[in-house]
């Protein structure tokens, strides 16, 4: 019983620290810009994956921090904006490392509507502001 | 006087009889709970409140006994007990309902013996023809006072114990042929030897026992052979084991049946009860069922009641003080006696 | 025997508790917690709109409101006999603590029974939690100042 606790503890260890491989899937923008920002956020060895997204004038880009640089969230979310921000100056750029954002972000990629489109955008700025 | 403290008693009064109220857990996990004379389902025996529901363990328990002794509350001169909590309101309430001359006593949970030295020297004085003298106490009431809410959730060590729901009364009465009788009572010293642990009580109370152990027996000029069972209190698994080993340190034999403990017994060992139990009820409850049994059946003849206490309080412990203890000793005799 | 031998004595006897169990034991138990505790923030983060910064709080409350139930069924003692300081540290402790002076002082009405005893034990939680929390802001604001660290 023992064993079998300390082996399945092992495994999930394991698992846990060896899941997700590093992944960055940019959209809805010129085939330049989407490899313009894969480039620099694969450069980030800090990010074990990102969603990036491009809607009009909005860039919004959603990271994921690898585990022990996640005490260090804020001021890695601050470099990487002034990197967007620098790549593209004509882009309102959004950037988080909030898994929400991340999640959310994710999902304007299957949305088509033009309204809805707009709504989810506006939501998830808000979203990144929030304080408490 | 024979020595300091220890009484005893020509007219040899007797325990006419003795009877049990206990709570569920008792019911379900005490051994010696087909000796018990009413069990509840409940741990507020059909009352509002904890406090309550004590009052109503120790009235059931008067009741209980006068049916056993044949009497009623109007034969009864006096009733001799106490309890746990704050200022004794269980027992005063109880004595408030039966309308009985009350001496409330607190010797925490050597209580039982206290009441019944009292009980004893009241009927030798001619005071009283019959007394009603015991202790109780309820888990839930008298835990809240001394630890912790009952349902915090602390991890309580192995040698905690676990406060019983039960009250205990005998009915003293003038000497009468084949009933156990109070032979002496030995008054317990306080003894400190600056032990602090509150969840550690057996081992503070075991150097207690101990002295009053030792005082009895010179007093009596006994040994530990001459009688048929010794039983302690409530010292659990732990304080039982130190008073053993501090008597057969002292040079008394400390090995056999006849040695017992009625914290460590109550719950059959279960170790969901941790070392044992105590309260004031504990010893009440196997000393007034079990032991007050084997006598009238003929198993013990002659038996040494030493119920233990530890007198502290939340305030004194939270204060850093040690846990001071006692213990009051009666010995029962089911014999004519030499005085006699 | 005299104290001291006395002392050594029930040092003997007393059952050593067994630290390196209960240490694993209260890993296991506050681990478990706080897995639910994750599970519950994402369950808010993915069907609401809480973010990862704000979905502490609704998490908090609900981690509360089920160590409540929990006392309240005579549950969460038993997880503490088994998990010791795993149980009473994650917040679930605080909750427990809280409702189980309610729960025992009710009897006392609920002005100076429930009111006046809830905090009993929680009490000093709140107390020393704003306390150090002032402590640590008082720091971190004079480094600030001297411009040792940035906010």
């Amino acid at each position: 019983m023992k064993r079998l606790a300390a082996s399945a503890g092992l495994c999930l260890l394991v698992a846990g620290c060896g899941a997700g491989g590093e992944e960055i899937r940019v959209s809805g923008g010129e085939p330049e810009d989407n490899r313009k920002v894969q480039e620099i956020l694969g450069e980030e060895e800090q990010i074990t994956s990102a969603v990036a997204v491009f809607v009009k004038e909005d860039l919004l880009v959603g990271v994921e921090v690898s585990p022990f640089n996640r005490y260090r969230k804020a001021k890695i979310e601050e470099e990487l904006t002034g990197k967007m921000e620098k790549a593209f100056p004509d882009e309102t750029v959004t950037l988080s490392a909030d898994l929400k954002i991340y999640w959310e972000t994710d999902k304007l990629e299957e949305l088509e509507e033009e309204d809805k489109l707009h709504k989810k955008v506006e939501t998830i700025k808000s979203l990144s502001k929030e304080e408490t | 006087m024979v020595a300091r403290g220890v009484i005893r008693f020509a007219g040899r009064p007797i325990i006419r009889a003795a009877a049990v109220a206990a709570g569920p857990a008792e019911k379900k996990n005490s051994p010696f709970s087909p000796q018990f004379d009413r069990l509840y389902d409940s741990e507020l025996c059909g009352q509002k409140t904890n406090e309550q529901a004590h009052r109503q363990l120790i009235e059931d328990a008067c009741d209980l006994v006068l049916n056993k002794a044949g009497k009623t509350i109007s034969d009864a001169d006096y009733l001799v007990c106490g309890d746990l909590v704050n200022q004794m309101t269980p027992s005063n309430f109880a004595a408030a309902s039966t309308g009985l001359p009350y001496v409330g006593l607190f010797s925490a949970c050597a209580t039982s013996t206290s009441a019944l030295a009292n009980a004893a020297l009241l009927t030798e004085a001619g005071a009283a023809s019959l007394v009603l003298a015991g202790a109780a106490s309820h888990h839930n009431a008298i835990e809240r006072q001394f630890r912790y809410p009952i349902e915090y959730g602390f991890k309580k060590p192995q040698n905690a114990q676990w406060t019983v729901t039960a009250a205990g009364i005998a009915a003293v009465t003038p000497h009468e042929k084949g009933y156990p009788g109070i032979a002496q009572a030995t008054v317990g010293r306080v003894v400190d030897y600056g032990l602090t642990d509150p969840l550690n009580m057996g081992a503070a109370m075991a150097p207690a026992a101990f002295d009053t152990f030792r005082r009895h027996l010179e007093a009596a000029g006994t040994a530990p052979e001459d009688y048929d069972v010794i039983i302690t209190g409530d010292l659990g698994a732990i304080g039982t084991q130190l008073f053993l080993q501090m008597a057969s340190e002292a040079g008394y034999n400390a090995e056999g049946e006849r040695w017992r403990d009625a914290g460590k017994e109550f719950y059959g060992g279960d170790s969901a009860f941790f070392s044992g139990a105590s309260g004031a009820g504990c010893s009440a409850a196997i000393f007034f069922s079990d032991v007050y049994n084997r006598m009238i059946e003929g198993e013990y003849s002659r038996a040494l009641l030493m119920a233990t206490g530890a007198l502290l309080s939340p305030l004194s412990f939270q204060q850093g003080e040690s846990i001071p203890c006692t213990c009051h000793a009666i010995e029962l005799d089911m014999g004519e006696g030499a005085e006699r | 025997m005299d104290r001291q031998a006395y002392t050594q004595l029930e040092q003997q006897t007393t059952p050593k508790t067994p630290l390196a169990l209960n240490l694993l034991k209260a890993f296991v138990t506050g681990g478990i917690i706080c897995a639910i505790g994750q599970g519950i923030m994402y369950f808010y983060m993915y069907f609401f709109d809480f973010t990862e910064r704000t979905a502490g709080n609704p998490t908090v409350a609900t981690m509360i409101f089920i160590a409540m139930l929990l006392t309240g069924f005579g549950k969460y003692k038993r997880i503490a006999q088994f998990g010791g300081a795993g149980s009473a540290v994650p917040v679930t402790g605080f909750g427990n603590a809280m409702i189980s002076a309610a729960i025992e002082h009710r009897t006392e009405g609920y002005v100076l029974g429930v009111g006046g005893n809830m905090f009993k034990l929680a009490g000093s939680v709140i107390v020393f939690g704003v306390f150090s929390a002032f402590v640590v802001a008082l720091i971190k604001t004079i480094l600030v100042k001297f411009g040792v660290v940035g906010w």
